[in-house]
């Protein structure tokens, strides 16, 4: 068991590292502030962020989001059947894009659901920005046009519904506090 | 015995099976529990509906906010958020969830509404009163349905819960009837421990009492041995017998007082430890009996039994036999009083043997010689008194001189006879001494010249030095008159019989040679037996015992008569007897 978490707390301190390497690679490219956005935006990230491209907030419209490292992620949900296919980014290479600066993230959906996120998930699982679910774009008459997904099937720890009401699908706005 | 104890096994064993038994329904039970609290998808469905609720209600609002002219009012996104919604009712689980409670229908229902308010979204604006009635008409059932299901979801809801908290209840009345189960065997098995527990003490002290019992036992049996030993110890200390024991390996082990005292020089030489062997072998050493010399090879193997002479000391009985463990026990016996009484018997017994045998070889010799002088002496007589007128004076004189003759004769043929018997009969013993022999032969010869008026007998010249024999003066006096009496009887009357001394390193003695007929080689082998008399001299009156005794009265002095003889040259007799030095020695008659 200790050699368990060992190994767990060494693999969460590789990941801090990898992802503070990762930032600090993105952000010679990223600090240069974000494109502002040509069309609407997919999400508009307020709050304790580096990088705002429209005022105080950085609007991520769709081809800033294309920017980013496309990720995939298979696994179930609880409100689909079968394992789902899912693209998208990475919050936490998003995140990291805005040069977000906080310890937790507020994420307001389109139907008015408003759930506050510990920032430490992103770090500890590669938790996906979904913009497509089996090869199809979410649209916000369906979970788009964005479905925060955890990675439900590879950590037994996330099947748990303290977890699965974190699962913010229509994601309009992201606040980092 | 048997039938008891199996219960004693079996009891704590059932015990434990049932222990292990309830734990495992239990510990079942409680993760049929866990599992079944996890699984909470119709908890969702409720919140679900009602967001679907709430997103109609929304639709609705905008619609009627546009209408009144609030610009913010954003019907279209209502419209999407809606219809998300009833995606989601729509997909897996949720769906199931829906068709289950009758309601699959009235979703599919719902999408068509929906269907039919996409096109109208167009023709909201402020004040376009018409449209929004007609989009509201299309919304109402829709918002009314959702309001049912909701209704049937929660009562769902409710019901499924009650279930659970019964299953949970009825699992968890289980899981007490198990727990107090385990913890009436917990019981059972403390109290059968406690029973061991106090089985196995009880036990511990009945065995310490016993092993209590038997060191006071073993004490008290030690002791009597101890007492025994030195009772048996002390017996052997005073035995008036000496006594020596070997171990089992031959060993010597113990040896009392008495042996040291009895034997000091033997013991000196018999250190504790020392082999049986080495013990007999010493023994032998000390012994002049020679009886030990013929026991056995191996003393292991048998018993022993046989006297000892010990010189100083007198007889001893060794008697050896083996104990029972397989050692030896060595006792040796003080017997010299038994033996002297023993040879005092034996030494009467001979006597009155020799009585005996005297007066049977006197009664044999005066039956077997005596009737040929008494049958001549009885012819002569009849003779004479025949013809005895008749008999001129000169002839009658001359057989009154044969019937003298035959009465000498027979006189000494009384005295042969007796000295015979009492030779036989072991009545006559040398006293034997210092002596001179040649002082012995002058005084025979002369003597037995002058009895016989004859010159014949020379005695060889010496240097009057004496020759000391170790003999009974007597008894040589007897045995040179028989010898000179017979060198005269058978040798011519004008030849000499000669005498002379000599002596070698054996023995002194007298030589007697006459200068007669001598004797056949044959008959010299017999000459000295009883009653013998030689071929060639039968013409000379005799008996045959003169020769026999005097070898007898020779050889109870440790001397002997032997004889050298050749026909027509003559025979020589030599009486041999003992120096007197080395006799003297011998018999201890020099202190």
């Amino acid at each position: 068991m200790l050699e368990c978490d060992d190994s767990d707390i060494t693999a969460v301190s590789f990941r801090l590292r990898a992802a503070g390497l990762l930032a600090g690679i993105a952000l010679p490219v990223a600090a240069a502030a974000l494109p502002p956005p040509d069309t609407t935006p997919l999400l508009r990230v307020s709050g304790d962020i580096a990088h705002p491209n429209i005022g105080e907030e950085a609007h991520i419209d769709r081809s800033l989001f294309a920017s980013l490292p496309r990720q995939t992620l298979d696994t179930t949900t609880v409100v689909t059947d079968g394992v789902s296919h899912f693209e998208g980014v990475l919050m936490r290479d998003l995140l990291d894009a805005v040069g977000a600066q906080g310890d937790e993230v507020v994420a307001t959906a389109l139907n008015d659901y408003i759930i506050d996120i510990p920032m430490q998930d992103f770090h500890d699982y590669d938790v996906l920005l979904a913009d497509t679910m089996d090869g199809e774009t979410l649209t916000p008459r369906d979970k788009g046009p964005l479905w925060i997904v955890y990675p439900r099937d590879d950590h037994s720890e996330l099947q748990d519904i303290r977890y699965d009401y974190r699962w913010v699908w229509q994601l309009e706005q992201l606040e980092i506090r | 015995m048997v039938w008891r104890r199996r219960p004693a096994y079996a009891l704590p064993a059932l015990a434990m099976i049932a222990f292990a038994g309830l734990l495992t329904f239990s510990l079942v039970r409680l993760i049929q529990v866990e599992q079944d609290m996890r699984s909470n998808v119709s908890e969702n469905m409720l919140w679900v509906i009602t967001q679907a609720q709430v997103a109609s209600h929304r639709l609705d609002e905008e619609v009627h906010r546009l209408t009144l002219g609030d610009q913010a009012a954003r019907p279209a996104l209502r419209y999407d958020v809606l219809t998300s919604r009833l995606v989601l009712l729509d997909e897996g689980p949720q769906r199931r969830y829906l068709a289950a409670l009758g309601f699959a229908e009235r979703v599919d229902d719902a999408f068509e509404r929906l269907a039919a308010i996409e096109p109208q979204l167009d023709a909201i604006a402020p004040d376009a009163v018409a449209a929004a009635d007609s989009i509201h008409a299309e919304l109402k059932p829709l918002m009314q349905d959702l309001n049912r299901i909701a209704n049937a979801v929660m009562v769902e809801e409710w019901e499924t819960t009650g279930e659970r908290l019964d299953r949970h209840r009825d699992s968890t009345l289980q899981v007490i009837a198990s727990v107090v189960g385990l913890m009436l065997c917990g019981l059972a098995l403390g109290y059968l421990l406690i029973g061991a527990l106090r089985q196995r003490r009880a036990a511990q002290q009945a065995l310490a009492e016993h092993r209590d019992q038997l060191e006071v036992e073993v004490e008290r049996r030690t002791q009597d041995l101890e007492a025994a030993r030195h009772r048996v110890a002390a017996a052997i200390d005073t035995a008036p017998d000496a006594f020596a024991a070997f171990d089992t390996d031959g060993r010597l082990a113990l040896v009392n007082p008495k042996l040291i005292q009895m034997l000091p020089e033997a013991s000196r030489a018999l250190p504790l430890g020392c082999s049986l062997e080495h013990a007999l072998a010493v023994l032998r050493e000390c012994d002049d009996n020679g009886e030990l010399e013929d026991a056995a090879n191996d003393p292991r193997e048998r018993t022993l039994r046989c006297d000892l002479h010990i010189t100083e000391l007198g007889w001893l009985q060794l008697t050896m036999s083996a104990s029972r463990d397989g050692g030896h026990v060595m006792r040796l016996a003080d017997i010299t009083p038994y033996k002297q009484a023993t040879e005092a018997l034996q030494r009467a017994l001979q006597r009155e043997r020799g009585v005996s045998d005297f007066y049977r070889s006197f009664a044999a010799m005066v039956s077997h010689q005596f009737r040929t002088p008494l049958a001549v002496i009885d012819s002569g007589l009849q003779r004479l008194q025949r013809r005895g007128e008749r008999l001129g004076g000169e002839e009658r004189q001359q057989r009154y001189r044969r019937l003298r003759d035959s009465v000498a004769h027979m006189t000494r043929l009384v005295g042969s006879s007796l000295t015979a018997a009492r030779l036989d009969g072991g009545q006559i013993e040398a006293a034997s001494t210092r002596c001179d022999l040649r002082q012995l032969a002058e005084q025979c010869c002369r003597l037995h010249g002058e009895a016989s008026g004859t010159s014949r007998i020379h005695l060889s010249p010496g240097d009057d030095t004496p020759i000391m024999a170790y003999c009974d003066p007597v008894l040589v006096e007897q045995i040179l008159t028989n010898l000179l009496s017979n060198a005269l009887k058978y040798s011519p009357d004008d030849s000499a019989v000669e005498v002379c001394l000599g002596h070698d390193e054996a023995s002194i003695y007298c030589a007697v040679r006459d200068h007669g007929r001598g004797i056949d080689a044959a008959d010299q082998a017999q000459l000295f037996e009883r009653f013998f008399r030689s071929s060639n001299a039968t013409d000379q009156p005799g008996i045959g015992l003169g020769l026999n005794i005097a070898r007898h009265l020779a050889r109870i002095q440790h001397g002997d008569i032997d004889v050298h003889s050749r026909p027509g040259t003559g025979t020589t007799f030599r009486l041999l007897l003992p120096h007197a030095d080395t006799a003297a020695i011998e018999t201890g008659e020099a202190q």
